[in-house]
């Protein structure tokens, strides 16, 4: 099939379809690597991720702003989302101390309340201390760097096996799209807390394992709304005028079907990201999530928790508002995103 | 009607064969719980004789065969650590995980409709809008951290209510329940909030959504046409109408509560299923692992199977619909 011809089909957007779909594939493997790689700090990989998600969100917002930053909450939670994905991605130039380096901590500065300086006075803990002398607002930058990345990079996975599995599922049709979809409903019908819960039972503590896990419970979420989407999709004119240029089955699928297919997810993605960041750290706080050399919030926020009764309520409380602005704002960012791009809701 | 109840049935008993499949070799890769049987300094003698006892020495198969037999006996093991049989010992924690989520299930209803018909009434207006971004952050804040915050603020910092435990119960229909003690149910308060929070920001958005599209529609005219009050359209007219889905929902969130009672049972040292399970995880306690989730299973599809019962009761179209096909 010659280029010129299908050029005419396409619509207008897709360049900026291919861009986004750069990003998003810039960010899926720059997250890969730093989850992989042991401490996280390849600057390049980081300043690629930041980019992509920059990309990503004006990619997504292009020509419709305006509609989005209707009210201030907009304003407040996409400046707040923003502030925390760079204290997450640049975690180890702004904090003031390294947790997870012994070299830096004193089990002298053990417990201390916020706002207390270290022995010699060249270091002030403005959220206080863990038991091991750890600086909190420094465990709370990395454990925010954890919990997001091992949120987004779980959603985009998960996102990209639904995504196949659900066309694959509209496009075989018959017995394979029942099996299929009876998977599914079998897999939707338990809630994710309990799946993942005894997955990591399984598998045992560890960054890679939660991951899997978290793919796992998601996945086929999205493997029901693609299917959804596209059976609607595949009965337009555009599939049939695809294959009456007799273009082949693979092309159709990728070429035309995939892309829109695509939009409806990103509303929920964005949500999904949130919830799994709350996933994640349930199942951290119960002891069966990230190790604990490379804690999330929720894991944070479970070591502070013996403490809080007595009265040190810093430990796990900080470590809890860091959690809660970053899925709040999440979700706030999320709720103007399906205002602004569902036009059915629109009143 | 018939045919579709036979056919649901059939579907439920597939869904417990897999399940018992999923489950037996999900636990089944669970550590070595021998380990956590015998002491490490036992001769490897006494670990063969301990594995033959369990029955752990014979091949996958076998166990899975044993297992599949047992269990269709309704005996899922015994408890390594407690020593009882592990469906007996999951009943005798399941009065506690039910009442709880039955107290949450209540408050969600009582805090999320009102808020959420008001919410829809008021959609434009600040109060509206107000609501509807409170409701954000209920489903954005993490039970776990809820119930943190309801202890420091109601148990460390006013101490008005205890934060672990069930306190006082009562014997009712041979359960032991904390709902009908006023100790009980002091205990009972924060859990059953945290639970709920989740769930009522749920049920506003349903009443919110629902009161939105019922307030446009003919018989909320005609009702203002007769002149009855704003209070009576919503809470009487408007409220019959929009009851059906966020009853649906809730019927099927009624299963995610119970499995969510996991996070908020092991805040408050709440004596279920749930703080079960976490115990049971972390000593490798298999037949308690695998009778929790076997008895999930029956507990979700008899949940489903009842919300597609109310939901024909309720909903006269949809009968209409399940018996002519």
């Amino acid at each position: 099939m010659s280029a010129p011809e299908t050029a005419m089909t396409l619509p207008t957007g897709d360049r900026w379809r291919r861009i986004n779909m750069a990003a998003g594939l810039g960010v899926a493997a720059s997250l890969a690597l730093l989850l992989t790689v042991e401490g996280a700090a390849l600057l390049p990989a980081r300043i690629v991720l930041l980019a992509g998600l920059i990309v990503l969100a004006a990619g997504l917002l292009r020509g419709r702003a305006r509609k989005f930053f209707s009210g201030p909450s907009a304003y407040v939670a996409t400046a707040s989302l923003l502030v925390l994905a760079v204290l997450a991605i640049f975690a180890t130039e702004i904090s003031p101390q390294n947790p997870y380096d012994l070299r830096q901590l004193d089990i002298m500065d053990g417990r201390q309340p916020p706002g207390s300086t270290n022995f010699d006075g060249s270091m002030t803990y403005h959220l206080g201390t863990d038991e091991q002398g750890r600086d909190i607002l420094s465990g709370i930058l990395y454990g925010l760097r954890v919990s997001l990345s091992v949120s987004i990079f779980a959603t985009l996975a998960a996102m990209a096996i639904g995504v196949v599995v659900g066309i694959y599922a509209a496009w075989a049709g018959g017995r394979t799209d029942a099996i299929l979809m009876r998977i599914v409903d079998f897999q939707l019908s338990f809630p994710s807390i309990l799946v993942a819960l005894m997955l990591m039972a399984a598998f045992g503590r560890g960054l890679d394992k939660i991951v899997i896990a978290l793919i796992i419970v998601q996945w086929a979420y999205y493997a029901r709304t693609v299917r959804g989407t596209a059976l609607s999709e595949a009965r337009k004119d555009y599939i049939d005028a695809a294959r009456g240029l007799g273009l082949p089955a693979r092309r159709i699928v990728f070429g035309h079907l995939l892309p829109n297919c695509i939009p409806p997810l990103i509303v929920i993605s964005t949500v999904q990201v949130a919830n799994t960041i709350v996933l994640e750290s349930s199942l951290s706080f119960l002891g069966v999530g990230v190790p604990i050399t490379q804690p999330s919030l929720g894991l944070l926020i479970s070591n502070g928790y013996g403490y809080m009764l007595s009265g040190q309520y810093w430990m796990s409380m900080y470590p809890g508002v860091a959690l809660l602005a970053i899925v709040a704002s999440i979700n706030m960012v999320g709720d103007r995103l399906r205002d602004t791009l569902n036009p059915r809701l629109t009143r | 009607m018939l045919v579709f109840l036979l056919r649901r049935l059939a579907q439920s008993v597939f869904v417990m064969a897999a399940m018992m499949v999923v489950v037996f070799f999900g636990v089944y890769m669970i550590g070595n719980p021998v380990d956590i049987l015998i002491s490490p300094d036992a001769t490897p003698a006494e670990i063969d004789e301990t594995m033959a006892r369990f029955g752990f020495d014979q091949p996958v198969y076998v166990q899975f065969l044993k297992f599949v037999g047992n269990a269709l006996q309704g005996d899922l093991g015994r408890s390594f650590v407690h020593g009882e049989p592990a469906v007996q010992l999951i009943i005798s924690y399941m009065p506690a995980t039910l009442e709880l989520a039955a107290l949450g299930l209540i408050f969600s209803v009582l805090i999320g409709v009102p808020l959420g018909v008001y919410a829809g009434y008021k959609a434009d207006r600040w109060q509206g809008r107000a609501i509807m971004t409170g409701s954000i952050f209920g489903f954005s804040l993490p039970n776990f951290w809820v119930g943190m915050l309801l202890i420091l603020i109601f148990a460390v910092e006013l101490q008005w209510l205890p934060s672990t435990g069930r306190g006082d119960t009562v014997e009712v229909l041979g359960m032991r329940l904390s709902i009908f003690t006023a100790d009980g149910l002091q205990h009972m308060l924060l859990p059953a909030l945290t639970l709920a929070l989740y769930k009522a920001s749920l049920v506003t958005r349903l009443a919110r959504a629902g009161t939105q599209e019922a307030l446009v529609q003919d018989y909320v005219k005609f009702a203002r046409a007769k002149g009855l009050s704003e209070t009576r359209i919503l809470f009487v007219h408007v409220l019959k109408n929009i009851m059906i889905p966020i009853i649906t929902v809730l019927g099927l969130e009624l299963g995610s509560m119970i499995a969510f009672a996991v996070v908020t049972e092991t805040v408050f040292a709440w004596p279920g299923m749930g703080k079960l399970l976490i115990d049971s995880i972390l000593t490798l306690d298999r037949p308690v692992i695998v009778s929790y989730l076997m008895l999930t299973v029956i507990i979700f599809i008899i949940i489903n199977f009842a919300v597609d019962v109310i939901y024909t009761l309720l909903d006269p179209r949809v009968r209409v619909k399940g018996g002519a096909a």
